[in-house]
């Protein structure tokens, strides 16, 4: 025989369950009906919202790219203003004079022939010796102080773009520093290859007359180096002699030409 | 050539050309910095190279000179072959240490400046040759003929027999001609004449001076206390030289020489007699002799015959201790005791060695008497009386007068007391004699003024040579004033600054200021007078005759004029001498007087007497200057006199 719950504790253990009374079933189920209605409802919003969207993304793509044209325009105004400031500043370096251009390659030559003489001394055609003294004068006085220069190199690019520095976001900032650097440092190597092949010059005249060179530390490192014995140290009194004579020859062209060279610049 | 054009044509394009690529100033830069480096480096380089010597010229030279000997005899054939060696020797070092010096660049340099730093190379090769080739080839020609030279001579040297039985001059002839039969290869010519110089001399002087160290050795060694057989003696001489011989370092070091052998013989044959010679000061008998002088004096006032009385205990004293102490095995004393040898030696050594010493007893013993015997002679409170003086003085300080106060006469002084007597007496005579010379010398000196001031009165120059002289003015004088004075100027002046032994004037020199002190008075007399009678005197001739007595030698001599008369001063003959020569002189002066007068116009007549050097009386001038005055007063007017002594 199976015993029979008492009313009281069989209440207890369906509320323990979780189970509700017959009284509570029938709302269930309208919440139910209610709750689908709802969700149709949702899903209709949600195809009209991302229709919407789809629409707005094309536009926005648009607009970025004509951003990026802008800035683009910019830059190349910029790149434009520091060619021609470049170019102000060959001629104030007396560059164009010994520049040449291959009509073929567009490769950039430079020709010193009319400025060292055969006799070691410098040219007597006035032209090319204003352009070798004043523009290395110039150039001297200029990289002498760099950071001045670098400020009347922006000054000039923002004036040639037309463009103020305010105007100009932290990246074009950057850009145009860049730029106005790198350009500062190409027209300083030009101007010293223009030197070095002066003094190029210069050391052939002496290397067909070896009796010029009167220097004691040249002397007492030719006294070092008389005994042919091959060794390290040797060839470290040797890589000595060499950079004696190349100081040597740029301090004879300095005394000949007036010009203080930019190889002595620290 | 066709490249030589390309790579000018390459250059030319690289630096004359108008325009250069961009980037390549530095590369050229580089390139001539590299030429002129190499130019600098080159010419320095041959600068040292041709300062500094060739290194291995010499050896270089020797050995093709060694390698080729037969092509090498001549000195000129070689040099000329060898400057041909040389030559492409320092052709070779040059061109490789060029090379070496000029290796870093050659990837930066072309072919043709490489080689143009060969262009001057023959130059510098020539030069190099003209300054280090003569010196090269000096040397090695010098060290190969000298090593050729010993190689040939190491067999060819002398032996000791050949030493001993030739002359240098003949060795030397003997090895040289033995040497150019010896040799197989070719002898270098200058090898020739240098083999005696350089080999043969050195050699024979090497070998001389061994002979002679052998010797010196041979008769210096010892021989050990216990031998005393000859032959055993003989034995250990030899062993001990060859041992010192064998470490001589010569070139030749010779065996020991016959006559090393003869001598070192000799000495062993005469080993004990050697011994006791050599050790004669062991056994000397040395007598006790300042006793013997003290107790027996008379018997050894002699020293020659004292010391002969004592030479022969001495020497048989002497002979008995050596045989006695040398522990000499009985059967050579009989052998040594004989020798005379030993003998000589012996007395040798009482000769020689003890007698000496014997003296210097014989030398204390005669002070102690000089002490004892003349304690104020030796204290030098004694001195002779000025009598004394005189008389030895007067007989030429050469002979003793008796004396007060010295006793010559005791017996017991020594030979050595006497002689040291008479040498301290002599001493004390010869002072003496010194100062009554020093008081004459004054008298002539004071005697010479007042003739001066005379002379200079008569000739109206000084008013009163009274006054000055005498302190007189009156002119009135008397001798005794005048000798007066003369011996109290002649006295001051001796003894002015000077403690003499004598300061009172000698008797002699007091007689001697009186006559002179009369020839005064007369000189005054005359003067006064002659005054009286001629006030004013007239300037006459002067013919001035000069008298010069000498005396040498116990000669004396007169001179007047270009005659001259001589005559001793011995006592027996000085009466004589001083007549002869008085009437000579009085002769030559009248006949100079008789000359004058003939020539009718008046003269003074001046008689001047010098009296020079020697032993001269003035006693002899005096009548010399009388029998003028006398002799002449008739003739002349006027004498004059002056005692002068040059």
């Amino acid at each position: 025989m199976i015993p029979v719950l008492p009313e009281k504790l069989r209440l207890k253990l369906l509320k323990a369950l979780g189970a509700k009374p017959a009284s509570e079933a029938a709302e269930d189920e309208l919440t139910s009906v209610l709750l689908q209605i709802s969700l149709a409802i949702m899903l209709i919003f949600m195809i009209a919202f991302f229709i919407f969207m789809s629409k707005v993304g094309t536009e926005i793509s648009q607009i970025d790219k004509l951003e990026v044209q802008l800035r683009s325009a910019r830059k190349d105004k910029i790149i434009h203003a520091v060619n021609v400031v470049a170019e102000r500043y060959r001629v104030r370096y007396g560059l164009p004079f010994f520049l040449r251009f291959d009509p073929e390659t567009g490769a950039k030559n430079y020709d010193l022939s009319a400025v060292i003489q055969t006799n070691g001394n410098m040219t007597a055609d006035s032209h090319a010796l204003r352009s070798f003294q004043t523009g290395g004068k110039n150039a001297f006085a200029d990289y002498a102080a760099p950071e001045p220069l670098e400020t009347a190199w922006k000054q000039e690019v923002l004036t040639q773009s037309g463009f103020s520095l305010n105007e100009l976001n932290p990246s074009e900032r950057r850009f145009l520093a860049e730029q106005v650097v790198r350009q500062i440092g190409v027209l300083k190597s030009e101007v010293m290859e223009v030197q070095t092949l002066a003094a190029a010059s210069l050391q052939e005249h002496l290397a067909r007359n070896p009796q010029l060179v009167h220097d004691t530390v040249i002397r007492s490192l030719l006294e070092k180096l008389k005994n042919p014995v091959p060794g390290s140290e040797r060839d470290l009194w040797l890589a000595e002699l060499s950079s004696q004579l190349k100081k040597y020859v740029y301090e004879e062209l300095r005394k000949i030409s007036g010009v203080p060279m930019l190889v002595n610049l620290k | 050539m066709k490249k030589n054009l390309c790579v000018l044509i390459f250059l030319a394009g690289l630096f004359l050309t108008a325009a250069v690529k961009e980037g390549e100033g530095g590369r050229l830069l580089d390139r001539q910095t590299a030429l002129l480096s190499a130019r600098l480096l080159h010419a320095k380089w041959s600068e040292s190279w041709l300062a500094a010597r060739e290194p291995s010229g010499e050896k270089e030279l020797y050995g093709w000179m060694s390698r080729n000997l037969a092509a090498s005899v001549s000195v000129g054939n070689a040099e000329k072959l060898s400057e041909k060696i040389y030559r492409q020797k320092l052709a070779d070092d040059y061109e490789l240490e060029s090379a070496t010096l000029l290796k870093p660049f050659v990837k930066v340099l072309g072919p043709e400046e490489l080689k143009e730093f060969q262009t001057g190379a023959s130059a510098l090769v020539e030069r190099k040759l003209r300054a280090g080739f003569p010196e090269d080839f000096q040397k090695a020609r010098a060290r190969l003929g000298a090593e050729q030279r010993a190689a040939l001579f190491k067999n060819l040297y002398p032996s000791e027999a050949e030493l001993e039985n030739e002359t240098d001059a003949t060795l030397a002839r003997n090895l040289t001609a033995r040497f150019l039969e010896q040799a197989s290869a070719p002898v270098l010519e200058e090898n020739i004449p240098l083999f005696k110089t350089q080999m043969i001399l050195p050699a024979l002087k090497s070998a001389r001076t061994q002979q002679r160290r052998q010797q010196e050795l041979a008769s210096s060694l010892s021989v050990p206390p216990e031998i005393w057989d000859a032959d055993a003696a003989e034995q250990s001489l030899r062993k001990q030289l060859e041992s010192m011989v064998a470490q001589w370092k010569e070139p030749k070091v010779y065996g020991l020489f016959p006559r090393t052998l003869t001598v070192i013989r000799q000495r062993a044959v005469r080993l004990p007699e050697d011994r006791v010679t050599s050790r004669l000061p062991r056994y000397a008998a040395v007598p006790d002799y300042a006793r013997m002088l003290k107790q027996a004096p008379l018997e050894n006032i002699d020293a020659k015959k004292s010391f002969a009385r004592l030479s022969a205990a001495f020497c048989n004293t002497t002979m008995e201790n050596a045989l006695r102490m040398s522990d000499m095995p009985a059967k050579y004393v009989p052998e040594v005791r004989q020798d005379q040898k030993v003998q000589q030696a012996i007395q040798s050594y009482f000769d020689r060695q003890v007698c000496p010493a014997l003296q210097k007893i014989r030398d204390q013993e005669a002070a102690a008497q000089m002490r004892e015997y003349f304690p104020t002679l030796v204290s030098g409170k004694w001195k002779p009386t000025p009598e004394e003086v005189e008389v030895f003085y007067s007989a030429g300080q050469n002979w003793i007068p008796t004396l007060d106060g010295i006793d010559f006469s005791r017996r017991e002084l020594l030979e050595e007391t006497q002689a040291k007597l008479e040498q301290a007496i002599v001493a004390k005579l010869k002072n003496g004699g010194k100062e009554l010379a020093r008081q004459e010398e004054l008298v002539d000196m004071e005697y010479e003024s007042v003739i001066r001031e005379m002379s200079a009165l008569e000739t109206g120059k000084s008013v009163s040579f009274l006054e000055r002289w005498l302190g007189l003015g009156d002119g009135h004088v008397s001798l005794d004033q005048i000798r007066k004075r003369y011996e109290e100027r002649v006295a001051t002046a001796f003894n002015e600054g000077m403690t003499r032994d004598y300061p009172g004037l000698f008797d002699r020199v007091s007689k001697e200021i009186e006559i002179r002190s009369r020839a005064i008075l007369q000189r005054i007399s005359t003067v006064n007078e002659a005054k009286k009678d001629s006030p004013a005197l007239t300037p006459v001739k002067t013919v001035r005759c000069v008298i010069r007595i000498n005396a040498e030698e116990e000669r004396l001599s007169v001179k007047l004029g270009k005659k001259e008369w001589t005559g001793s001063l011995r006592k027996d003959d000085y009466k004589s001498t001083e007549e002869k020569i008085n009437s000579g002189v009085i002769a030559e002066i009248q006949r100079i007087s008789a000359e004058n007068a003939a020539k009718n116009e008046k003269f003074r007549l001046e008689v001047q007497v010098l009296v020079l050097n020697g032993k001269i009386y003035y006693e002899f001038v005096a009548n010399l200057r009388e029998t003028l005055r006398k002799r002449l007063s008739g003739s002349s007017p006027q004498v004059s006199d002056s005692l002068n002594r040059d």
